[in-house]
């Protein structure tokens, strides 16, 4: 079904090597089949059901990894990338229910009919992206850590991996960041 | 906000939260020196850590799953299986129905999908596939065939004969029925329902 395992695996392999054209073959690979099963995990959990966005990224790895060849360094690269285009799928679905509203402001939950909830979580989302990409001009390592918590569901210890820092400092960053981003969506 | 002034923000921030709250006070008091805007930027962000509906606290699936929960949502132009989806026909209790075309034998079908939710639940799903097998067991020129049932990505579907024309209800909308063409579809209503098995 999908050609991807071998060509993802050398991609990945040579973009750890340093190659930056691999990572844009990378992308549209895996965005493919990230928005398949993400579409496919959101059909089939009904609201209020905890979904593991980690779980996720692991299929999609499993899927597109050709995995005896792989080493650990990639993997933590691919849950990177991963993180990255789940941000991408999520703020474009939320941005197109958002398309009517304007502003960043975060929406208090007070009405509790299915359209207005989903229209809460979508201007949610997109406040959220809109502070992200704030903390980013002003602390690119404080958006990552949200980026790979939030949208890739990463531990804090796992996000310590990925970014190669210790866990005390992603910890720091993240309580940091959090309060931060709290305050930048309240905000009129 | 310049670098350094972050970087001392963060610096008061995480010293003032390793502090209990009396000895808080004592340290911004201190630590902020007189620099009203600083103490109050350092202050705000101690508020806000400690507030509990932080959104991203929690994964983001679960603001997708609600933000997706009013919908199954194809769009034309989509592929399901082997099929493209024309556009949307209808919507019934059991789900929507959508123009499609079926690309290996180039014929168009109606697709109806059955809605996230109810595909949830067992129930639903073994009366929507006993349903799809009783039609399928029925050949007769008022009732649509049906030709397969699938999964597309967590969705299930069932294929049908799809037969263009305005529907009954759609005709009576435009205009009163003579009583002949009344009779007739009746007749024709009556000989579908004839083969159907008893509920």
């Amino acid at each position: 079904m999908t050609r991807a395992p071998h060509e993802v695996t050398r991609l990945l392999r040579e973009w750890s090597e340093g190659d930056q054209t691999a990572l844009e073959q990378l992308i549209p690979l895996v965005y493919d089949e990230l928005h398949r099963l993400a579409h496919q995990y959101m059909r089939r959990e009904k609201p209020g059901h905890f979904l593991q966005t980690s779980a996720l990224i692991n299929e999609a790895y499993m899927r597109l990894v050709d995995q005896p060849q792989i080493r650990w360094e990639n993997r933590t690269h691919f849950f990177g990338i991963a993180a990255r285009l789940m941000r991408r799928i999520l703020v474009d679905e939320a941005r197109k229910r958002n398309s009517a509203k304007r502003g960043g402001r975060l929406i208090q939950v007070s009405l509790d009919e299915a359209a207005a909830i989903s229209q809460v979580q979508a201007a949610n989302v997109v406040a959220l992206d809109d502070a992200l990409k704030s903390l980013e001009t002003v602390d690119a390592r404080q958006s990552e850590i949200v980026e790979l918590r939030f949208f890739g569901g990463l531990s804090i210890d796992e996000t310590a991996e990925v970014l190669k820092v210790s866990p005390g400092t992603v910890m720091r960053d993240w309580t940091f960041a959090r309060a931060w981003l709290r305050q930048q969506m309240t905000v009129t | 906000m310049p670098d350094q002034h972050r970087e001392n923000l963060k610096e008061i921030f995480h010293a003032a939260l390793a502090l209990a709250t009396p000895e808080r006070e004592a340290y911004l008091e201190s630590a902020c020196n007189n620099n009203h805007s600083l103490r109050q930027a350092v202050e705000s962000l101690l508020k806000s850590h400690e507030e509990t509906d932080n959104f991203v606290d929690t994964p983001a699936f679960q603001a997708a799953a609600e933000m997706l929960v009013d919908r199954l949502e194809f769009r034309p132009g989509d592929i399901v299986a082997h099929y493209k989806l024309l556009s949307l026909l209808g919507e019934g209790g059991m789900g929507k129905v959508y123009l499609a075309l079926d690309t290996k034998l180039d014929r168009k079908v109606g697709l109806k999908f059955l809605p996230a939710e109810l595909a949830a639940n067992q129930d639903h799903m073994r009366r929507f596939t006993q349903e799809a097998k009783s039609a399928a067991a029925l050949n007769h020129p008022n009732i649509a065939q049906i030709f397969e049932i699938g999964k597309h990505d967590g969705a299930d579907y069932i294929a049908m004969e799809y037969v263009e024309g305005e529907t009954l209800r759609q005709l009576l909308a435009r205009r009163k029925l003579d009583i002949k063409r009344a009779v007739e579809f009746a007749a024709q209503v009556a000989s579908g329902l004839s083969v159907a098995p008893p509920r």
